[in-house]
């Protein structure tokens, strides 16, 4: 491209600097998609692909841990069979007992994108009931409640739900071990796509609740506790990718 | 490529630097929609079909992202005699797990660093002298991922930790020949499945170091033939822009 450049004792003037630069403006202008070459823009030309919330120049990403000292120890049942859970048991009427939570006063404000959400913790113990040794199991869910622009929603899939089962105790010839330790793993990963939307969202919280439950035996003999400890959950925001 | 308007300096007939800083060159209050929108400026506008959009290849790789990941089918061995060499002492030492490390440079502060490790490990670990339940002697293994950085953060990766538990039972004492191996809160023959993963928001450019560490809480003499194996396994950072 070529640019005016001033004479040699020519007054520059505003308009030889808007010249300057609307001719460069109009090739650049008049560069066709086909024409630009392949690998052309950098991380110099591009934006980050996480959007900021909006109205701020905070990324779109958030994160909460829990460490060995602030474990969650979770009391809460319903049903003796974690699949009687319904949607109300877990989230409203008589709510499952936080984990770890990404809460904000206001909420997280986000433009259409795409979510990854990200949650994994360790069961460190299972405190069985006395009159059964066997069938304690620790339960688990994520879950979201999304805001646009009227009133909370909550969002609660039984895909994103999960459950470990304890170990029965060690008998020896005079004594037993009380097999309460586990340290098992769990997981939940999951991908919120709200790219189709016209307008700003917001995300108020996203959840990992627990509970505590026995399988095929009576409620009654659901575990005393579940502990959960080195838990991470996270979520970054992506901007749509097509 | 978007659709720059036309400079619009005009106050007066001279030149005024000042207005042609602001709206001819950068202000970094507004979204550019001058030149400037080609230094970093590109924005979801440009994602649309049509002259004014920008497409998968034209982008360079790691524009968006950097990704690392370095995984492993052949059985990585710790033994617990490697983290210490007093025989005779139960203290705990740490060994670096070189398969679930990593080391690598970042050229821009991200807008979001996710890193974490999976595998699948066996652990030899026991609950000694079972028959007297008040001088129970436990074992267990526990994994510790550490995060360094160019810019001072020196640390363990919050609600990354993992423990081994032990997977069975001895009515022998530590200081004994193990007699018998009934399963404990998981069959020793098993493989227990680790994922941790954490997201950090700050990151700075530059080195970042991530070293899982692997202690061992097995007693002597035991101590000589006790191992973790990591039979498959895998560490992954992705760093967004």
């Amino acid at each position: 491209m070529a640019v005016s450049k001033p004479t040699s004792g020519s007054t520059i003037t505003p308009t030889s600097v808007t010249d300057m630069y609307d001719s460069v403006k109009d090739v650049v202008n008049a560069v066709p998609a086909s024409s630009v070459g392949e690998s052309a823009f950098g991380p110099h030309t591009l934006p980050s692909c996480v959007p900021n919330l909006v109205g701020t120049t905070t990324s779109g990403a958030v994160s909460s841990a829990l460490t060995v000292a602030d474990a969650v120890t979770i009391t809460k049942a319903s049903h003796n069979v974690m699949l009687a859970e319904t949607e109300a048991d877990v989230v409203t009427s008589d709510p499952w007992a936080t984990i770890v939570e990404i809460t904000k006063s206001g909420g997280y404000t986000l433009p259409p994108c795409k979510v990854l959400v990200m949650f994994d913790a360790t069961v460190s113990t299972i405190v069985k009931d006395t009159a059964d040794t066997v069938h304690g199991q620790a339960w688990f869910s994520v879950y979201y409640t999304v805001n646009y622009g009227g009133s909370d929603v909550t969002q609660w899939e039984l895909r994103n739900m999960g459950l470990i089962h304890t170990t029965q105790n060690m008998t020896s010839s005079t004594s037993t071990l009380a097999a309460n330790v586990l340290n098992k793993q769990v997981s939940v990963w999951f991908l919120i796509d709200k790219t189709h939307l016209a307008s700003d969202w917001k995300i108020v919280n996203i959840k990992a609740v627990g509970a505590v439950g026995t399988g095929s035996q009576a409620l009654s003999r659901r575990p005393t506790s579940v502990t959960f400890q080195n838990a991470n959950l996270s979520f970054v925001a992506l901007h749509k990718d097509s | 490529m978007p659709t720059i308007p036309s400079l619009a300096i005009f106050s007066g007939s001279d030149v005024s630097l000042d207005t042609i800083y602001d709206f001819g060159l950068f202000n970094p209050e507004t979204t550019p929609d001058t030149l400037e929108i080609l230094n970093g400026g590109l924005d979801t506008a440009n994602y649309g079909p049509g002259d004014g959009s920008i497409t998968p290849q034209m982008c360079q790789f790691g524009s968006f992202a950097m990704g690392y990941f370095s995984g492993f089918t052949r059985t990585n061995k710790i033994f617990a005699r490697q983290l210490s060499t007093d025989l005779s002492g139960n203290e705990k030492q740490k060994h670096i797990h070189t398969e679930l490390s990593a080391s690598i440079y970042l050229p821009w502060a991200p807008s979001a660093l996710i890193f974490g490790y999976q595998g699948w490990f066996q652990q030899d670990a026991t609950v000694w002298n079972i028959d007297d339940a008040s001088n129970l002697d436990i074992e267990d293994w526990t994994l510790r991922l550490r995060r360094r950085d160019s810019n001072g953060t020196d640390g363990e990766a919050s609600g990354t930790r993992a423990h081994l538990p032990w997977g069975r039972v001895s009515i022998d004492t530590a200081i004994e020949t193990p007699s018998d191996y009934p399963p404990g809160v998981m069959h020793p023959s098993a493989w227990r499945y680790i994922s941790k993963h954490r997201t950090i928001t700050t990151a700075a450019a530059g080195f970042h170091e991530f070293e899982l560490e692997v202690f061992s809480g097995v007693k002597n003499p035991d101590k000589a033939i006790a191992k973790l194996k990591t039979i498959i396994g895998g560490f992954f950072v992705l760093a967004i822009r």
